[in-house]
């Protein structure tokens, strides 16, 4: 992928895609590493309630680590995004990056229990 | 709702839906006076019992009405759900054109028939109820049916679009599934949000024992009070060429747009004050 990509605009916030065209969730933040003497380079996409929160502001951000243990908070590899703006494209299946545990919990402990659903 | 698909709510509700127009048939029965109708439209009086509070609610509550924006997010899911192409913006335009001219005819046909034949009667609306005396009056006991039916057909119309909205709305902001199209379980989150929201307001309602009536025309009149924060979004999607390329707003629509949403804002803070001042 190489055109000029602007983190804000065409990254946090925005929708990302499976390599099916499913929607997986939204990006909700950007993880960077500094580099000596140049540019920090992107490394991965965040995605989870945690990155969210913490973008309100530290202390909402350890709150919220509390209540999810840390445990919904996803990294998708930078490798594996396709292509960017408005909606982030992966090369890979949802089910592959890990960041559908709200779609899954709702169906598995819920709809799938209700007659009817299939 | 979970059985059916989005085309099934769509075309059924809508076709039912033109029983509300037995009261346009019921404003010609009555013998409205068009011209004295056509003046009070153009230069609207204040006269009669109402204060003027009233009439300012009355008429935010239209405009919060009609511009719901629940429509807004309604409309651009189902040309998602329906996969519109570009082709399809002539029709459409003629669609919401006809859409919501059907809309206003059949809300002025309810206004008028009230005023007609009520006023005589000296009957003050203030029930959803005392509308369908006039139907009565123009129908007879079928008057009585056809409210019956439009009441029903209307109510059910704007409850599943409304709770279906709802389901859109948390889906699209979190980026999750959504379609009316898939199977319950290809959308899990999408066809768990609708049930519990007509659960819960069901439940509230009942328990709460508030009068409907009451809630509607104080939640349109809150619409249109937010509606320029609502629309002001929109407005900025539909100037941005990233998203509509060639196809981005002319200068009149968008102007349109903001002298609209300017007059319920303005006619909304007036009302609501009043209101509560005159306490209802």
């Amino acid at each position: 992928m190489k055109k000029e990509l602007l983190l804000m605009r065409d990254l946090v916030d925005k929708q990302l895609m499976d390599s099916q065209g499913e929607r997986i969730t939204k990006v909700a933040g950007v993880e960077a590493e500094p580099r000596e003497g140049a540019r920090p380079v992107v490394r991965t996409l965040l995605v989870g309630p945690e990155p969210l929160a913490r973008r309100i502001g530290p202390r909402v951000g350890r709150l919220m680590e509390r209540i999810t243990g840390g445990r919904r908070e996803v990294r998708i590899r930078w490798e594996w995004v396709e292509d960017a703006g408005p909606n982030v494209k992966l090369n890979v299946p949802a089910s592959a990056t890990g960041a559908t545990h709200a779609e899954d919990w709702a169906r598995e402990k819920i709809i799938d229990r209700i007659p009817g659903s299939g | 709702m979970w059985r059916g698909d989005f085309s099934i709510i769509e075309n059924g509700t809508s076709i039912l839906g033109l029983v509300a127009l037995c009261f346009l048939i019921a404003a010609f029965k009555l013998g409205t006076p068009w011209g004295q109708a056509a003046e009070e439209v153009v230069l609207p009086s204040i006269s009669g019992s109402g204060s003027p509070a009233e009439y300012f609610n009355i008429a935010a509550s239209i405009l919060g009405a009609i511009i719901s924006p629940y429509l807004l997010f309604f409309y651009s899911s189902g040309s998602q759900e329906e996969r519109w192409t570009r082709k399809m913006i002539r029709s459409n335009r003629i669609i919401a054109t006809v859409g919501m001219g059907f809309g206003s005819i059949a809300a002025i046909s309810i206004i008028l028939v009230s005023a007609v034949a009520l006023k005589p009667l000296g009957v003050q609306t203030e029930q959803l109820q005392t509308v369908g005396l006039r139907l009565i009056e123009a129908f007879g006991i079928w008057g009585v049916y056809l409210f019956a039916a439009t009441l029903f057909v209307t109510c059910f119309g704007a409850a599943t679009e409304i709770a279906l909205t709802l389901s859109y709305e948390v889906t699209q902001i979190m980026g999750w599934k959504y379609g009316e199209d898939r199977k319950p379980r290809n959308a899990a989150i999408f066809n768990l949000i609708f049930p519990l929201y007509i659960i819960g307001s069901t439940l509230l309602m009942g328990l709460s024992g508030i009068d409907p009536v009451q809630l509607t025309v104080y939640a349109t009149i809150f619409t249109a009070l937010i509606l320029p924060v609502v629309v002001m979004p929109f407005l900025a999607v539909m100037n941005d060429p990233m998203y509509l390329k060639d196809q981005t707003n002319h200068w009149l629509a968008n102007s349109a747009v903001l002298l609209i949403i300017v007059l319920a804002f303005i006619l909304s803070i007036t009302s609501i004050p009043l209101t509560i001042i005159t306490g209802g």
